[in-house]
């Protein structure tokens, strides 16, 4: 190597960005002869691999040529910086390694639905995690439903997967052509669930944080199966308690069974004398089948109803409409009111 | 993956009417704000469509990329991985969300997610050519609104001078389509509908299943979207009964078979017949294995889809075997293909998986 190349070398630095924590590479303006240009590489696990140019924006600045990646670089990966005349002859090179952030492992934070008892026609279940979570297939060989003695149910899942924008929250779906009923997939297969029987949700140790952190220990969830719910949730079956006019207390509504807790903040509505009553939130309890609604403003006195939106939910997939898996050409269906009248003095 | 034969038709009537010269009407110009990738797709004009349902929008983009490339995209072994060491990460490390060919340049737009930090990118590939990255900066484009309750595009078509997606939301497993006039404008949202949809494997109308793959269709001058479903139903839509307030009865014209769930859908002409090509995940691969692959593929003739026998009546592949006899294959060059679009008249782009960490870019012929 030329001294005018150990010396490009030499001054071919990783550094970030001011203000922020992208990388970057750059070199010296005098150790970088016109019309050169600086390429990204990964650096591959085997001897002497190396990974195309990066995707990267190369700008000539006052003191420095500099080389900012489009994407950030990654957590533990080897990148090696070449510098190249405007032939395209190396001039220098630099190689750095992306430290890994000192992260505990993620942690599954909830389950839902909550209770330990639950309709053998159960749809789904939602898994909150504490941060983001990589995405990809992979997850449902890592995801498992387990009988009581240990052995696997074949394909439960729906392969789609369905994260929320921060990827903190898994809707995972039962195979819903395992639930309805006379679907060739139930019918082969047979049901994912069983009723009367216990199962546990497995998920692997394996399964891993965006930034490649796996849980690092099994995460087990036992639960019992009820008979099949054909049952909608009929809003005229609720049990209301009133808060008082004036106040701002929650009205709590008691329901015979458990409604999907993620479509109940779009799917409830309070109505005073046919106009929305602003909300404030709505928390659920024993096992979603309590509701507290808190209103945004102190109740008025009047004349109420809550509503049920059509797309609410039990865990079957029921709603004050339809059961689940109803044949539209059912005449029993979509026969139910689906609000609640109360009054506040 | 989706669009077709009957997209080219569009095409060639645009060029007569000067209507595919109106797919984004005033766009909004600079950084088209696509946060999150679904699906992608195109319309007429070069006009990439990116579903987005993570953010409740759908972006009309246009790439300016209408010169038609000549040349052989060939085969690229570890196609992951070189789209993967673009971004420095190991194949594993990236996802290819899903792929489209732009029909007015043969160019590929692939959708890539790079795991660690959730970084969505489109990238594209030209005949011979590199991974080259798809800037959305300085752009045209257009944003379309999605109402509350969508979280996952599925599918978008551009048919009949509609813009047309399918969609769905986390919590629901619910058939959405959503429509919207063209031309598009920048934040004018259309309609949400239901529709519902006879299930000829159960023999069941049922709006409680989201449509997998769309694509667009003409029969006797009049538009229609065919989509196809979970286990595994091909139905078809008539574009104008898609009105504010109307309920969308959909028409079942065929039944692939239980167990596959559609991935890709397009339609061609060869020798002077035109079929319809759908991969899907088959998901009872393991214990009734069609092939070496859970990923395989079925062509079926086109004119199935004009028949008179529909729903309770529709040809049922593993049913009506005889009858099925050559209008309904599977089509073996095929297995192992996770996304593909159609390329050209002869042949069509796929991702086949390798070793269940990178996938080959391979050119395959139309079956």
């Amino acid at each position: 190597m030329s001294l005018a190349a150990l010396l490009a070398s030499a001054s071919l630095a990783f550094g970030t960005v001011p203000g922020g924590d992208a990388w970057k590479v750059s070199i010296r303006a005098e150790d970088a002869p016109e019309g050169s240009a600086i390429t990204l590489h990964l650096v591959g696990q085997e001897p002497d691999s190396l990974g195309p140019a990066m995707f990267a924006k190369v700008t000539r600045q006052e003191s420095a040529l500099v080389l900012e990646p489009s994407f950030p670089l990654s957590a533990g990966n080897t990148y090696l910086a070449i510098l190249l005349d405007k032939a395209g002859k190396e001039l220098g090179q630099a190689k750095y390694t992306v430290p890994r952030k000192d992260s505990p492992p993620p942690r599954l934070e909830a389950i839902y639905p909550t209770s330990e008892k639950l309709p053998a026609n159960l749809l789904k279940f939602y898994l909150y995690f504490d941060r983001s979570m990589r995405e990809g297939q992979d997850l449902f060989d890592q995801i498992h439903i387990e009988d009581a003695n240990g052995q696997r149910v074949h394909a439960p899942w729906r392969r789609l997967e369905l994260w929320t924008a921060d990827a903190k929250r898994l809707t995972l779906w039962i195979h819903p052509g395992r639930v309805k009923r006379g679907v060739n997939l139930r019918e082969q297969l047979g049901p994912v669930l069983l009723p009367g029987k216990e199962y546990t949700l497995v998920l692997d140790k394996t399964l891993r944080s965006a930034d490649g952190i796996p849980l690092g220990q099994e995460i087990r969830h036992s639960f019992r199966t009820l008979p099949e719910d054909y049952v909608r949730p009929r809003p005229d079956s609720w049990v209301l308690e009133l808060p008082l006019a004036g106040t701002s207390q929650p009205l709590v509504v008691h329901l015979p069974e458990p409604v999907d807790h993620a479509l109940v903040k779009r799917n409830i509505s309070i109505l005073l004398t046919g106009k929305k009553v602003g909300l404030d939130r709505i928390e659920a309890g024993e096992g979603e089948s309590v509701w507290s609604i808190y209103p945004s403003q102190p109740w008025e006195s009047g004349n109420y109803d809550l509503v049920a939106g059509p797309d609410l939910e039990d865990l079957a997939g029921n709603t004050p409409e339809r059961v689940f898996d109803t044949d539209l050409k059912d005449a029993s269906s979509g026969d139910t009111p689906a609000n609640v009248e109360f009054s506040l003095d | 993956m989706k669009k077709l034969f009957a997209l080219l038709t569009v095409l060639s009537l645009a060029a007569l009417d000067g209507f595919a010269k109106q797919i984004l009407d005033n766009p909004a110009k600079g950084t088209a704000p696509v946060a999150s990738i679904n699906v992608l797709s195109f319309a007429p004009e070069g006009v990439l469509l990116v579903g987005d349902g993570t953010n409740r929008k759908i972006v009309a983009i246009s790439t300016g990329d209408t010169t038609e490339l000549k040349g052989e995209f060939g085969e690229t072994k570890g196609f992951g991985s070189e789209i993967a060491g673009r971004l420095g990460v190991k194949a594993g490390d990236v996802e290819i969300i899903d792929i489209a060919v732009n029909p007015a340049s043969r160019r590929l737009y692939a959708a890539v997610r790079k795991q660690d930090d959730k970084s969505q990118l489109v990238v594209t590939l030209a005949p011979g050519g590199k991974v080259e990255h798809f800037s959305f900066e300085d752009r045209e484009y257009a944003v379309v609104p999605l109402p509350e309750g969508v979280s996952r595009v599925t599918d978008i078509v551009w048919v009949g001078g509609k813009l047309v997606a399918a969609a769905r939301a986390n919590e629901e497993f619910a058939s959405k389509i959503y429509a919207v006039d063209g031309p598009v404008q920048h934040n004018r949202g259309g309609q949400l509908y239901s529709a519902e949809t006879y299930h000829v494997s159960h023999r069941r109308w049922e709006t409680k299943a989201p449509m997998s793959v769309m694509l667009p269709y003409e029969e006797d001058g009049k538009h229609y979207i065919v989509g196809a479903f979970s286990c595994t139903p091909v139905v078809k839509y008539p574009i104008d009964a898609i009105q504010p307030g109307a309920k969308i009865n959909g028409i079942s014209m065929i039944e692939l078979g239980s167990g596959n769930r559609p991935l890709d859908m397009f339609g061609y002409e060869k020798d002077g017949k035109a079929s319809v090509l759908t991969n899907t995940y088959r998901f009872h691969h393991s214990k009734q294995p069609y092939g070496p692959s859970p990923h395989l593929a079925f062509r079926f003739d086109e004119a199935l889809l004009g028949s008179e026998k529909t729903n309770e009546g529709a040809i049922h592949r593993t049913r009506d075997t005889k009858e099925a006899a050559g209008k309904i294959d599977i089509a073996e060059p095929y297995h192992g293909v996770v996304h593909m679009d159609r390329l050209d008249s002869k042949s069509a782009l796929a991702l086949r998986e390798t070793n269940g960490k990178d996938f080959d870019l391979v050119t395959i012929a139309l079956p």
